[in-house]
């Protein structure tokens, strides 16, 4: 076995890495443009553009043969303009480098551009750095609590494994587990927001709050909290089952390791195994799930979002691909990539303090 | 060096392969039902499976198109809650179906009168949404080469003697038929003009200008009227029998002892069968029994099918090694980078319609097998260095045998494991994505959920609770048939 330095395995993650975020961004390029998607867009656009120009014409008493050549000749603009006489891989590569060199470009959609609430035409990157904070009000924090809840209970359920405690939490997220999410947001919608009037029924009053928080912090972040504690409580209870259930099983795994025994064996006591032995050895895994969650929750959930029409990343992207806007397409999957990517490498970063196997590897 | 051996043997083995299957297939069953969560598990998989057959059994094979088609659901009422509610105390009218195959009376007057009365009760203060009447196969006479017109009024007796006229139209044979039958069944509603004008002139004879609105037409049919000073109508529900008298006028000469093979009277209520109807009037119950054999099939097909993949796929990494082994590891790794979830929605809305449902569960199970190929992976790794294989291969036998033979066979427990806690998977994206909105044409839960949600009719529970929990139900069946699948594969799990 060759024994590679950290800072040599560090370095191969994040070649490995950087390649398969080429590799997806290039993919959904290759998927755009091979299966046409775009094409259909700008012909129409093209053949409304030519319209507009021979009625133009024929109103100025052009006449007709002439008027056929004009527009002929200006279809033919149109086409080089858009660069539809090109081959399709032709046309993409410049959108693909644009993408990774992170100059994303300006979204050709009044949707995208209604989505982040500012006047059309929007900058991609504008667009999401507008969604970004509403996704991260809603999603990111019901993320943090469950994780947070997760890790304060998960080893005590793990402690009481057979307990009455233990397996109402099993049935719990064997339970949540089986229902979808978005659903939940529905019925609770139904019973809350149209039942009891508890909570609103139109999320999307939200953005005015969010966009200008500075104005006064304390009024919207009341008003914030107002519109965002249904979508987190959904997102809580439809989660923290699994959370739950996911850091019991990791701890539990330790608990049953050899050394552990060893360390009971030897008389240590509960504590001082389950701080020194238990969650030292656990570590590794719930913080890599925590992580992953959290890098996740940043790209929104699509349908969750659309069911609280919640104008957060997911709902971006889902108008986005409504609207065929490549731009806005390849910028957001690039995105949701790269957060996943960075995730993933910081984990490698803290792999080195958490587990002492990797610097010795 | 390898023996092939001699044909009938092979087949006896085959034999003997099925049999050993069966068995161990009956074993397997019996020891996952003696696990609390098997027992439950398998309890409600049967009950899926019970629902699937009986949806192939009782719905026509077009029911896809049917579904779609806004005519099949004319004659019911729209957004109506279930029937039972009635039972709950809730003031909903209710929905009668009058079927006769000949008139109930025939009178002879100019014409030749065929009679179908029925009578309909209303019970509570609540108003019936219309009155539809349908003819199957009704005769229409033909005179050589002239069709003679057919007479066809309906009209409305209520419970404070006022008598209206409801449907008044005349039907011909349609230009171009030959024969003297209308084929497709005829449905006709209530005339909303021929009724706002009766109340108009009624009211006019008694010098009150009333403001009547076509919509509101068969809401004046069932209620007390009265008129403010403004012009504007009131209605409260007039409970009592109505009589619902329809007439065909047919000419003398026509001598015919029944005009139609079949007559309905709808009176079309506030609510409706199991499970109500959504806003096009369409049977909620149906589409959610339709649905079981889809979700069943999309879940099981897109589970066996990664399952599969990734139990060869890791298997055949592992036992190889090498170039292959690198090559299928980073093509795994570069899988788990790409968001599924935006990629599937893009994958899906680029698809033509008719092909979406398959491009899903063909992209999910693409996406789906490489976790287990990886658990696969490992497990071979440590099987691959025990002494049976080793022996094995200093026999001669061949890699594919060894693999099909000795390898693979301990790992499918584990296998069977992961595809039973697949199969929601597809199920929830599938529903997922129609939710979004993203159209495929089959009615399945998800679809009945999608139409809930793009109607913005959060608050007609009996549209969007039902389907929800059957897809709940699907995922705690196959959580629950995992997790004892597990147990017994995994003994270290076991709490007792």
């Amino acid at each position: 076995m060759v024994r590679l330095g950290v800072g040599t395995v560090l370095v191969r993650r994040a070649i490995a890495l950087t390649v398969a975020l080429v590799i997806v961004v290039i993919l959904t390029a290759v998927i755009l443009g091979a299966s046409g998607y775009d094409v259909k867009i700008w012909q129409a656009l093209i053949h409304e553009q030519l319209r507009a120009y021979q009625m133009q014409l024929q109103r100025s008493n052009v006449p007709p043969a002439k008027v056929k050549q004009l527009v002929s000749e200006y279809k033919e603009r149109l086409i080089k303009l858009y660069g539809l006489d090109k081959p399709w891989y032709e046309r993409f590569w410049p959108l693909v480098s644009n993408t990774l060199t992170f100059n994303l470009g300006i979204s050709e959609s009044y949707d995208v551009a209604d989505v982040a609430g500012v006047p059309y035409p929007v900058r991609v990157g504008d667009a999401i750095m507008r969604c970004l904070p509403r996704t991260i009000v809603m999603i990111t924090i019901a993320q943090l609590i469950c994780a947070a809840a997760a890790l304060y209970v998960g080893p005590f359920i793990a402690y009481r494994r057979g307990t009455m405690f233990d397996r109402a939490i099993v049935s719990y997220s064997a339970l949540t587990n089986a229902i979808p999410v978005w659903w939940l947001g529905m019925i609770l919608i139904f019973f809350l927001s149209y039942r009891a009037g508890i909570f609103p029924t139109d999320f999307r009053s939200v953005v005015a709050y969010i966009n200008n928080f500075w104005r006064n912090p304390l009024m919207n972040l009341v008003q914030i909290f107002y519109y965002a504690s249904l979508p987190i409580i959904t997102i809580v209870i439809a989660f923290l089952g699994s959370w739950f259930y996911t850091v019991r099983a990791m701890v539990l795994r330790v608990v049953r390791e050899d050394f552990v025994i060893v360390a009971k064996a030897k008389g240590l006591p509960e504590r001082y195994i389950a701080s020194k032995h238990v969650l030292r050895a656990a570590a590794p895994p719930v913080v890599t799930n925590v992580i992953l969650s959290l890098a996740a929750s940043l790209s929104g959930y699509i349908i969750t979002e659309s069911v609280f029409n919640w104008p957060g990343m997911g709902t971006l992207y889902w108008v986005a691909i409504r609207a065929a806007d490549l731009p806005t397409i390849l910028g957001l999957t690039y995105a949701f990539t790269l957060v996943y990517i960075l995730a993933r490498f910081i984990l490698e970063v803290l792999y080195i303090f958490l587990d002492p196997r990797v610097r010795y590897r | 060096m390898s023996v092939k051996p001699p044909r009938f043997r092979e087949e006896s083995a085959f034999k003997r392969f099925m049999k050993s299957l069966g068995r161990s297939l009956k074993g397997s069953l019996r020891e996952v039902w003696s696990y609390t969560t098997g027992k439950a598990g398998l309890t409600l998989l049967a009950i899926f499976i019970f629902f699937a057959i009986l949806a192939l059994i009782l719905l026509p094979p077009d029911y896809k198109y049917i579904w779609n088609q806004p005519k099949y659901w004319q004659d019911h009422p729209q957004l109506a809650p279930p029937e039972w509610v009635r039972a709950l105390g809730y003031q909903n009218a209710k929905h009668e179906v009058y079927t006769y195959t000949k008139p109930v009376s025939i009178k002879s007057d100019s014409f030749t009168i065929y009679e179908y009365i029925a009578r309909y009760k209303l019970d509570v203060y609540d108003y019936p949404q219309d009155i539809v009447v349908k003819l199957y196969g009704i005769k229409v006479p033909r005179m050589g080469s002239t069709t003679l017109p057919v007479l066809l009024r309906v009209h409305l007796k209520r419970p404070d003697g006022l008598e209206l006229e409801v449907i008044d139209t005349t039907l011909y044979l349609p230009e171009n038929a030959t024969i003297a039958y209308v084929k497709e069944p005829l449905m006709l509603s209530v005339d909303r003009n021929l009724v706002v004008t009766q109340f108009s002139s009624m009211y006019l004879n008694k010098g009150i200008q009333a403001n009547f609105i076509t919509t509101a037409a068969v809401t004046y049919l069932f209620a007390k009227l009265s008129v403010d000073e403004e012009g504007n109508v009131r209605t409260t529900p007039l409970k009592g029998y109505y009589t619902v008298t329809l007439e065909l006028y047919y000419p003398k000469v026509v001598n015919i002892t029944n005009p139609a093979r079949q007559v309905s009277i709808v009176v079309v209520g506030d609510c409706f069968g199991l499970m109500g109807t959504d806003d096009r009037g369409r049977d909620i119950a149906q589409a959610l029994l339709y649905g079981f054999p889809v979700a069943l099939a999309v879940g099981f097909v897109t589970a066996v099918a990664s399952t599969l993949i990734g139990l060869f796929v890791g298997a055949i990494s592992a036992y190889y090694g090498g170039l292959v082994d690198e090559f299928l590891q980073r093509l795994i790794d570069v899988m788990g980078n790409i968001p599924l979830l935006p990629f599937l929605i893009l994958l899906v809305d680029i698809t033509p319609v008719e092909y979406r449902l398959q491009v899903i569960m063909l992209v999910l199970t693409l996406f789906y097998w490489g976790g287990l190929a990886i658990v696969v992976r490992s497990m071979t790794l440590s099987i691959k260095e025990e002494p049976y294989v080793e022996a094995a291969k200093a026999i001669g036998a061949s890699n594919a045998r060894i693999l099909l033979r000795h390898i693979i066979p301990q790992i499918v427990p584990y296998a069977v494991a992961s595809l039973v806690f697949s199969v929601p998977g597809a199920i929830l994206s599938e529903a997922g994505l129609s939710v979004l909105g993203l159209e495929h044409g089959w009615p399945t839960w998800g679809k009945v959920l999608a139409a809930a949600r793009l109607a913005g009719r959060y608050d007609a529970w009996w549209w969007i609770i039902p389907p929800g929990l059957l897809l709940a139900l699907t995922s705690l069946t196959f959580v629950l048939l995992g997790m004892a699948i597990e147990t017994i594969v995994e003994p270290r799990l076991r709490t007792r």
